[in-house]
């Protein structure tokens, strides 16, 4: 009975010791494949370039960075407050040394340009990687399908050499990333007039795969956009390379004239909440739309201008951020639009002398962006933040091209005419006196344009637009006593300043973390 | 419900009052008491005493003491017995009360020592292991584990996180291995690693102190390495009480504590302020007529409430031990508020023979927490003092605010009080951690032993984030609600087996044992996202559908591991393990990790030249190298590309059509474990018969393929920050311990502990950048640079004027180019790590008295202390911003772009501060003249601080003291056993 009962507990011991080393391994059969763990919500890049429409998808989501990234309202900040264009009433990311010419690497608001951009250059350089003739065929595209992808990918170069030329225009030598150093190497510095000569082949190669002059859908780039490109660049050309491009800038400037653009008639539309209807002068535009919720749209563009009010605006009250100097509305007859139309100040409350840069009520600030339509309504807002804007931001629109064909003539160049420069800017003011851009009323006669006219008619007519740094560096007027406005040099009536200001440096933290790039002169 | 339930638990009044009216039931007709002590006349409380051949069971008090009933039984003899002491029997025929002395059985005396995946004897030990057992934990009211051992350990560094009820703290293990990648030692609690959401120090927070048996931490690499990838910042085993199978113990403990700020931030006073204003001639916002101390506003006096109760016996063979625990904690911050009950169960049955030990543990822990906006904090320091905290007008609730900014109200600054009182983030989350451990010795091998252990570790989260509709910075869009339900689940487990074998050959002089094993780890989070409302009219926020409603982050390690033990004669010691990791969060080359150790130690002491030196009782040396990993802070899928889908509301529209987009993240396909491999050289030694016992270590750590969050060059990946292998960094340092007995008698037991450690943090490589140069920046004024300690301050050198004060924004110009520029900023050599960690701590008992007290220093570290100094804040910011006293030593008026990173702002941090002071007193079991024992304590946390730092908390962690402010508790304890 005892030895029975011993054998019984002896095996179910036995059976007990055998199953702990089954148990044991069991537990090593599922052992590595455990390892292979994939996201659950990531999309891989098979997966995503499955499809014409997943390319698609992607291209968008790269040109959706100008909207949602940084890059248009400090933008904006390095082109207008450098100028007799805009004093800032806050310190923003450091922006309070862009009207005393006086920044340094460390300046945080020069960083964010810059890193808006070559963020976008990197993620187009991944697009082009994924559009490789080698991948468009591996993946199973051809005929209009490859076509397709083909000119998503011919888009998608035209938004790289577009970021490129700001680099090239604010920083001089930028880091020069491209698709093949993508993912391995520290992009080596490019030299300003050899990214000069890259952005001029890019766009060159990319012109015939771009669609017809508007074909494209809307916030896409069409050959116009390219072109619009290539005059603006060539009109700097002597800033970037040493040489002149004028008889190049006019060349594309009447492409763009010839396919039949047209201004609006009037000028108060253009920067409207609706003014995704001005297909007639847009070339190509930044989009926003309220239910889009980016905080860093051109809401600050109707916000910031100082005085404004929730009425005026179509959104709330001013954000106070920005005026004019005094010596912007002296370039209008009356600093309001009894005459020219454009002289959209707003001047209640506002004095017209900037004593103080702070002083939020120290200049004339306008109200040319407003979130209504065109009928005087505010837009419906439609999200979480009941302050964004629906206003497109146009990068180029035709007023630009006139106004850099006439300049190009007068610079010399060939293959236009003095009248026919006259004439392209007579039709700005007939717009602008007379919302008639054939009116002759605000004419001038051939005696009056000079080169000194068409700068002030820039500031008259683009005023906020992200011009203004670059033309008056063209002009030679930046930095040199040759024009002095309110604090400029921090001084109220002025000053001349170092020409290294001509340019922006490359952010400290990229010049630390490179070791290719060298600092620009002066910094 | 919840809440409403846990307050009615937490009545602890009403507890104790049923305790006390039970007490009469131990009252005994026919007993016979006494008291048991050691050959020192030391009383031993927790000694056993037993009524030879009955189950007649009691054990001794506090005070050592003892009453048991023998009525029911004939038997004369008790036999009295404690670990680590003979044994021994005693005849109370015709006695009433007796004393029994014990002697110290010195073969006995092995104390053990958890090591990974098994146990060894403290004086076998090779590697360098610090172990503090609930007998000297920390004899004050805690809420933290971790409190319990602060000061005891050590080359360890435990550091308030923060304030904040509920808050862990951090520790970090000989200086940290790491930069960016986690300084968190790997924590084991019964067996199951922690890992993940919570893995952290963070994890101690949901343990209740008084559940926690023994606190262990493997430092140097010998000890680390069995857990290879994960041990790079050291190993802490904890262990949770079990019950016992002679005796039956029920023990309640209460405390109520009362918690205030001990240093406020020095901004001006009203008065003050109106001064300098009026002195300016201009601010950009008005000033008021108040005179508001906004500090005085947000913090208040906290209490807190616990109670715990726990249990111990067996129920016929199966030991068990249970305990349940209530905590109910206001924040010195309004509003916030952390209550917490947590549950234990540890069953330890042993089956044929004790052939199978089963561990069982089971813990639960329920957490609501009201985490009260920490911002408030920073705003209270910077609100301009002469605005009123309340107005008439109800636009916002009554809360005066900057209503000029109504129509931009970030760029307004926000009433602190309106962001605690208007604004209500509410956290609660269950969680479970159990495993079974099956350990047994099997039949056809008797040395040999089987271990399995299978463990889970899961979690619900509830999340609810609301402002209301009237709170200022959200009233154009009407307030908001968040609510997640669950917001988060957690489902992690493990399992794991090894073998083990030991074999004796004595005609060897040999002993040895070997383990090996296997463990596999898998983590799973399920993370829920949810529409917002808005909070007037309910409706959902357009747009704000997330893109998916959840997402499934996971990771698994899978490991196997070996370790081979082998003895000498007793005296030399050798220890070599090896461990191999696989993990899911690296590509399939760079998968698998390889991590040995080998360690020497030899018992001097043995040996015939120092066995007759009677003054030195213990003598070892020990010698060791390891190479440990480090995995944590990676992202799951850091290796592979992806695009991340983007919200609804943030689509892209071109033509007409909006489109969602799709964003390429960063991504690193080389990314490796960061390995460190520890050199450790110690000595063990104790001396007059153990009275006095240290050690001394020697240690140097390289740490290769370090991970940093670095800076990349633009146009190498999708951002410009990547987690990189960036280089190499080195710790070395000495660490010496030493705890005395100097008077050890009937009436008065004094023990002294004293450690030290000396760390020396350099990063010797970083292959990005130049070497050469200044390196990586971690923030603004902290750089990581080849040849310094990690955190390093990069900065400016001051000028001063001829009375002391800094000329603003004139700083040396190193280089004489007449610019102040980047090239003038200087690597200073002072960083926020500390060289010096000093601990110490001191018991006195004298009879019923019990007195504590225990300090820590840390010298030679530096924080940047900038707080607004410069009247800019006044006249150039959108609102008027008040100003710290330090105003006074700057009289600063611009807001200079040098000026912000000037030496000036960099303090010697170094400070000593008074821990805890702690009195306490046994009424032993006299009170109430029943079986009943009370002790109780107070206990002053956090006493004070001397520094020259003019900030909050020269320990602030990483140099930044914009946090949670530690506390002043006062605490009363009580404690009630039978």
């Amino acid at each position: 009975m005892i030895s029975n009962m011993k054998s019984i507990t002896t095996i179910r011991k036995r059976f007990i010791s055998v199953l702990f080393l089954l148990l044991i391994s069991v537990n090593f059969n599922s052992c590595t494949d455990v390892l292979d763990k994939e996201p659950l919500n990531v999309i891989t890049a098979n997966k995503q370039y499955s499809t014409v429409e997943g390319y698609k998808q992607s291209m968008v989501s790269v040109y959706s960075n100008l909207a949602y990234s940084t890059f248009l309202r400090y933008y904006w900040g390095m082109q207008e407050y450098t100028t007799d264009m805009a004093v800032s009433t806050w310190n923003d990311n450091g922006d309070g040394v862009y009207h005393e010419l006086a920044w340094s690497a460390d300046t945080p608001a020069i960083a964010n340009v810059y890193n808006a951009t070559l963020n976008m250059i990197t993620q187009c350089n991944n697009f082009i990687n994924e559009t490789s003739a080698q991948k468009i065929t591996e993946r199973g595209f051809s005929g209009a399908d490859a076509n397709n992808i083909n000119q998503f990918k011919a888009e998608t170069r035209f938004l790289r050499a577009y970021c490129f030329w700001i680099l090239m225009d604010c920083y001089g030598n930028p880091p020069f990333p491209t698709e093949e150093t993508l993912g391995s190497t520290p992009p080596k510095q490019i030299q300003r007039a050899d990214l000069f000569l890259f952005i001029e082949k890019e766009l060159k190669e990319i012109e015939s795969q771009l669609p017809n002059v508007r074909t494209n859908e809307r916030g896409r780039p069409d050959k116009a956009a390219a072109w619009a490109l290539l005059s603006r660049m060539y009109l700097n050309g002597k800033t970037y390379t040493g040489d002149e491009y004028n008889t190049e800038a006019i060349t594309y400037c009447n492409k763009i004239i010839n396919e039949g653009y047209a201004l609006e008639s009037k000028y108060e539309w253009l920067m409207l909440g609706d003014n995704h209807l001005n297909i007639n002068e847009f070339i190509f535009t930044i989009n926003y739309d309220n239910t889009n919720q980016t905080w860093y749209s051109t809401n600050f563009l109707a916000l910031g201008p100082a005085g404004v009010t929730a009425t005026v605006n179509g959104m709330s009250g001013s954000w106070q951020s920005f005026r004019f100097t005094q010596q912007i509305p002296a370039k209008f007859p009356t600093p309001d639009t009894f005459i020219d139309k454009r002289g959209m100040f707003y001047t209640f409350g506002q004095n017209l002398q900037v004593q103080t840069v702070t002083k939020s009520t120290d200049g004339y600030s306008a109200y040319k962006y407003r979130n209504k339509d065109r009928n005087g309504n505010a837009i419906q807002q439609n999200n979480n933040f009941g302050n964004l804007s629906d206003i497109d931001f146009p990068i180029f629109r035709l007023a630009e091209i006139y106004l850099t064909y006439s300049e190009a003539v007068l610079r010399g160049g060939a293959g236009g005419n003095t009248a026919l420069a006259l004439n392209y800017i007579n039709k700005l003011r007939g717009r602008a006196y007379a919302n008639n851009p054939s009116s002759t009323m605000g004419n001038i006669t051939n005696e009056q344009l000079t080169l000194d006219f068409i700068l002030d008619e820039r500031a008259r007519e683009l005023y906020w637009e992200t011009h203004r740094r670059t033309d008056l560096v063209r002009h030679n007027k930046l930095t040199t006593g040759n024009y002095l406005w309110a604090w400029k040099g921090n001084v109220i009536g002025g000053r001349a300043v170092d020409p290294k200001f001509n340019l922006f440096p490359i952010p400290t933290a990229d010049l630390l973390a490179n070791p290719n790039l060298v600092q620009i002169n002066g910094f | 419900m919840i809440n409403s339930s846990i307050k009615n638990i937490l009545n602890v009044k009403k507890i104790l009052i049923f305790i006390i009216t039970l007490s009469p039931i131990f009252l005994y007709s026919q007993s016979i008491s006494g008291t048991v002590v050691d050959e020192n006349n030391q009383i031993m409380p927790g000694a056993n005493v037993n009524l030879k051949g009955t189950t007649i069971v009691t054990v001794t008090d506090f005070e050592g003491s003892f009453i048991l009933d023998i009525s029911k039984s004939k038997e004369k003899i008790l036999v009295v017995s404690y670990l680590g002491y003979k044994t021994k029997e005693v005849d109370i025929n015709n006695k009433k009360n007796i004393i029994v002395v014990l002697i110290e059985d010195f073969k006995a005396l092995d104390e053990v020592v958890l090591i990974g995946y098994g146990t060894k004897k403290k004086k076998d030990l090779t590697g360098s292991i610090a172990s503090v057992s609930a007998k000297d934990f920390q004899k004050v009211s805690v809420t933290n584990v971790e409190d319990l051992v602060a000061n005891k350990l050590p080359g360890v560094q435990i550091t308030p996180s923060s304030g904040k009820p509920g808050a862990g703290s951090s520790i970090l293990i000989r200086g940290g291995s790491s930069l960016s990648a986690s300084n968190n030692p790997l924590i084991v609690i019964d067996g199951v690693p922690m890992e993940g959401y919570g893995s952290g120090p963070g994890i101690l927070s949901q343990l209740n102190p008084n559940d926690i048996e023994s606190f262990t931490v493997l430092k140097d690499a010998s000890a680390a390495a069995i857990y290879g990838s994960r041990a790079s910042n050291g190993v802490v085993i904890i262990t949770t009480k079990k019950g016992s199978l002679n005796n039956f113990e029920v023990n309640v403990s209460s405390n109520f504590r009362i918690s205030s700020i001990i240093r406020k931030a020095n901004v001006l006073s009203a008065e003050q302020y109106r001064a300098v204003v009026n002195g300016l001639g201009n601010s950009q916002t008005p000033m008021g007529n108040a005179n508001t101390d906004w500090q005085n506003e947000i913090y208040q006096e906290a209490i807190t409430k616990e109670a715990n109760i726990s249990m111990g016996g067996s129920y016929k063979s199966l030991p068990y031990r249970a305990s349940v625990g209530f905590l109910n904690q206001d924040g010195i911050l309004k509003t916030g508020n952390f209550k917490r009950v947590t549950a234990l169960l540890n069953l330890n049955p042993k089956f044929f023979d004790n052939r199978l030990k089963v561990n069982l543990s089971l813990k639960g822990s329920f957490e609501d927490e009201r985490i009260a906006n920490q911002s408030a904090i920073y705003n209270a320091t910077v609100f301009d003092p002469t605005q009123p905290v309340r107005v008439e007008d109800q636009t916002y609730g009554g809360y005066f605010q900057y209503t000029q900014f109504a129509d931009n109200p970030a760029l307004a600054i926000i009433n602190p009080l309106s962001m605690l009182e208007q604004a209500s983030k509410v956290n609660q989350n269950k969680r479970s951690i159990g495993n079974i451990q099956l350990d047994y010795s099997t039949h056809f091998l008797p040395d040999l032993k089987i271990n399995v252990n299978a463990g889970y570790d899961i979690s619900t989260g509830v999340y609810r984030d609301a402002v209301e509709p009237n709170y200022f910075p959200n009233d154009l869009s009407g307030g908001y609600i968040y609510y997640g339900k669950p917001s988060k689940e957690v489902r992690n487990l493990l399992f794991e087996s090894h073998l083990f074998y030991s074999k004796e050959l004595e005609s060897l002089k040999s002993n040895f044992d070997i383990t090996a094993g296997y463990s596999f780890n898998n983590f799973l989070t399920t993370n829920y996202s949810y529409p917002t409302y808005r909070a007037d009219t309910g409706t959902m926020f357009p747009n704000s559908i997330p893109p998916f409603p959840l997402d499934k982050p996971s990771n698994a390690i899978v490991s196997f591991y070996g370790r081979l033990n082998y003895t000498f004669n007793d005296k030399y010691l050798l220890t070599a393990s090896v461990r191999r990791d696989g993990s899911s969060r690296f590509s399939e080359k760079n998968r698998w990790g390889m991590f040995p150790s080998a360690a020497l130690a030899w018992k001097m002491k043995e040996e015939n030249f120092l066995k007759d030196i009677k003054s030195l009782s213990s003598l070892k040396i020990r010698l060791s190298y390891g190479v440990t990993g480090q995995q944590d802070g990676i992202a799951n899928y850091y290796y592979q590309l992806g695009y991340n889908a983007g919200f609804l509301s943030n689509q892209y529209t071109v033509g007409n059509t909006p489109y969602n987009t799709v964003i390429p993240q960063v991504y690193n396909p080389d990314l490796r474990w960061e390995q460190t491999a520890s050199f450790n050289f110690g000595l063990d030694y104790g001396l007059i018969d153990e009275r006095i016992t240290g050690s001394i270590d020697f240690y140097k750590k390289d740490t290769k393929d370090l991970l940093n969050t670095t800076t990349i060059p633009l146009g190498v990946n999708f951002g410009n920050q990547m987690l990189l292998n960036i280089g190499t960094m080195e710790n070395k340092g000495v660490e010496f311990n030493i705890n005395i007995v100097p008077i050890k008698t009937k009436d008065i037991t004094w023990n002294l502990n004293f450690n030290a450690t000396y760390n020396e943090n350099k990063i010797t490589k970083l292959r990005n950048g130049n070497n050469d140069g200044v390196g990586l920046f971690s923030d603004a004024t902290l750089v990581n640079t080849v040849g310094f300690p990690r955190n390093t301050f990069y900065l400016y050198q001051q000028v001063y004027k001829e009375n002391g004060m800094p000329i603003e924004g004139q700083m040396i110009d190193q280089n004489n180019d007449g610019v102040i520029n980047e090239a003038d900023r200087i690597i200073t050599n002072k960083s926020t790590l500390p060289k010096y960690l000093l601990g110490f701590s001191t018991s006195l008992q004298y009879k019923k008295w019990n007195l504590s007290t225990s300090f820590h220093a840390n010298l030679g570290h530096y924080m940047f202390f900038q707080p607004y100094n410069s009247t800019v804040a006044i006249t150039d910011f959108q609102v008027s911003q008040n100003l710290n006293a330090l105003y006074y030593n700057t009289l600063f008026r611009f807001n200079d772009n040098a000026q912000q990173f000037s030496d000036f702002y960099l303090q010697d941090a170094s400070f000593l501060k008074m821990d805890n002071l702690s009195i306490g007193y046994n009424f032993g079991k006299t009170f109430l003249n029943s079986k009943v024992a009370l002790g109780i304590n107070f206990t002053v946390q956090n006493v004070f601080v001397i520094t020259k730092y003019r900030g909050i908390d020269p320990e602030a962690i990483n140099g930044f003291d914009n946090g949670y402010p530690i506390p002043r508790v006062f605490a009363l304890g009580m404690n009630i056993g039978f």
